[in-house]
């Protein structure tokens, strides 16, 4: 395993504080010296002065589209478009086909990844047997696996008694258990309900969706010990909820996907399908709420809810497009932009797609630390870049964000001591 | 009772037992008489052993110490009880499978090797080889199973001569 020193970096660590130019020393893998490093025979340097090293990201919700859908993307294609834009490990959910709810499966899309030699790809078990709401998977398998936690895939258990159970089965095995908000009838929309959908004429999804989603799964979960996270809150009501929920000291914590950080329903008034998304764009109330909250802590983790999709998908009129949008070209860019807009100091941005997650589901990455497995990016904060069609890395090419200008953009990417991705010749 | 009875016939004084009581606790009338029957008796610590969803709420408030990992919750335990699984648990959510069962509660020689060396081994049968309990652990040394089904007897003619009124003198004098 090759031995490379980072050297004369701004060293930001989000989880110790750290914020200092210096040196980091990487072998077997992990960072064994992190500052002033002397007394190390690199194979290789990397001179970094005025970049950024960072924990490399941790994106939580993440589809390769693979198994099941690879027509949109696939494993590889997704682990290396992660890689350049400097994420470093993929969560992906259970919702391919077959469903990740054997270990079997997951075993399929672990190797794959390790085969891609990208980014990390760590699957989320199947809350529910074929995310079907009916039986329980063999969790404590899916754990042996390799699942650092369980998600019911965007597919709420509809039957409260199943969720029930199945909360508390995976609190037996100390599982987090990730829950898609959602009342999935109150949900047949594909924008926020209000002024925008009413004078587009499409079908809008109120707020209680969210809520009625959201109060029912946090009801449940308070008569059980799971740990239990919400995936991709976006409304102001929503945030309401959970801020009443962390009030009361209930262990519960919840993401955001990063487009609702900036977008609105507003941006649909062209009928773009590349805004059809789920949840759907909101309000600028709604967005300004779930900026607040990122900035009090009541959201702590920020995700691209990357939806990679083929051309066909997109191609057609607003409502019957499929929903969803390209997201991990942009993730790294986006987060830092919140902090050139005074939204969220370095380390909080840079916490909510690092520490954060990681924290979450028992990784070991996600820090700057001696000891830590070498996931590292380097950022370049002063690289102006477009994204267009020829920009994104990812096989998806519906992303809101063309056209888009952003100032920073990861150099490397280094993954498990790995130089995964570099600056081309 | 009849448990009671032969835990004393092995292990003599409750007070310095450790009694790991494991498996489907939350539909066991079982694990409920034993739980009130060996603090009565003053049983130095009862344990219950299962997955969440096979745990009754607030169980710990019946004075019981709560295990979800078999291993921890066998540790150096004198007595260990093994609870029968009805299969139709399988079917409402509450368990994925036999086989997940029995490769995290189910009790086997090697699962075993945590608890006290003079460990005796119960059930209340009828038995689901395999899925609760190893037939080697069943049949093997340790398993006073057969002792529970013989005392059973002798447990339940006392109780109902004692039903029926009979001094202990008059029982014997009748027989």
């Amino acid at each position: 395993m090759s031995r490379i020193l980072i050297r004369n970096a701004r060293l930001i660590d989000p989880d110790s504080g750290l914020d200092s130019t210096g040196d980091i020393a990487i072998a077997d893998g992990r960072i064994v010296a992190l500052g002033e490093v002397s007394d190390f025979t690199p194979v290789q340097t990397i001179e970094a002065d005025g970049q950024w090293a960072i924990p490399g990201l941790i994106d939580l919700a993440a589809r390769t589209r693979e198994p099941g859908a690879t027509r949109k993307a696939d494993i590889a294609s997704e682990a290396r478009a992660a890689a350049s834009a400097g994420i470093t490990t993929l969560v992906v959910p259970p919702d391919t086909q077959p469903v990740m709810d054997s270990p079997s499966v997951v075993e399929l899309v672990h190797h794959r990844a390790e085969a891609a030699g990208a980014a990390r790809v760590v699957a989320l078990g199947a809350l529910t047997t074929g995310l079907a709401g009916e039986q329980l998977p063999g969790m404590a398998g899916l754990a042996a696996a390799g699942c650092p936690g369980l998600s019911d895939g965007g597919y709420p258990v509809a039957d409260s008694l199943v969720l029930r159970r199945a909360l508390e089965y995976a609190s037996t095995f100390a599982l987090p258990c990730l829950l898609t908000p959602v009342d999935t009838a109150l949900a047949q929309g594909c924008l926020n309900e209000g002024p925008t959908a009413t004078r587009l004429g499409l079908a809008g999804v109120p707020a209680a969706a969210e809520t009625a989603g959201l109060g029912r799964q946090m009801a449940i979960a308070s008569a059980t010990q799971a740990r239990v996270h919400f995936g991709r809150l976006s409304s102001v009501e929503g945030v309401r909820l959970m801020t009443a929920a962390l009030g009361e000291g209930r262990k519960l914590s919840a993401d955001v996907a990063v487009h609702q950080l900036f977008l609105t329903d507003q941006d649909a008034m062209e009928f773009d399908p590349r805004f059809h998304l789920q949840p759907p764009l909101r309000d600028i109330i709604d967005r300004e709420a779930l900026r607040q909250a990122v900035s009090d802590g009541v959201i702590r983790i920020i995700c691209s809810d990357h939806q990679p999709h083929d051309q066909d998908a997109k191609d057609g009129p607003f409502a019957s497009t499929e929903p969803g949008a390209s997201g991990i070209d942009t993730l790294l860019a986006l987060v830092l932009r919140l902090v050139e807009e005074e939204v969220l100091s370095l380390h909080k941005a840079l916490a909510a797609v690092t520490i954060e997650p990681a924290k979450l589901l028992g990784l070991e990455s996600g820090r700057l630390a001696e000891g830590a497995p070498a996931d590292i990016t380097l950022v370049n904060p002063n690289a102006p870049w477009f994204c267009t069609n020829e920009s994104l890395q990812s096989r998806g090419k519906n992303s809101p964000f063309l056209g888009w200008e952003f100032s920073a953009r990861a150099t490397h990417t280094l993954i498990a001591g790995r130089l995964v991705h570099q600056p081309t010749q | 009772m009849l448990d009671a009875y032969t835990i004393r016939q092995h292990k003599g004084d409750f007070e310095q037992l450790r009694i790991a009581i494991v498996g489907d606790i939350a539909h066991s009338r079982v694990a409920r008489s034993q739980i009130h029957a060996f603090n009565g008796l003053g049983a130095g610590e009862i344990r219950v052993v299962a997955p969440n969803t096979l745990l009754p709420g607030d169980i710990d408030s019946l004075g019981v110490q709560v295990y979800n990992d078999l291993g921890a919750g066998l540790r150096d335990a004198d007595v260990v009880i093994a609870l029968r699984l009805q299969r139709e648990r399988m079917q409402g959510a509450l368990l994925p499978g036999e086989a997940e069962y029995f490769r995290h509660y189910g009790l086997s020689e090697a699962r075993l090797r945590s608890a006290h060396p003079e460990a005796i081994v119960m059930h209340p049968g009828p038995i689901n080889r395999g899925v609760e309990i190893d037939s080697s652990l069943a049949d093997g040394p340790r398993s006073v199973i057969l002792e529970q089904v013989t005392n059973g007897i002798a447990v339940r003619m006392a109780v109902m001569s004692l039903v029926l009124g009979l001094q202990p003198e008059t029982a014997r004098e009748s027989t």
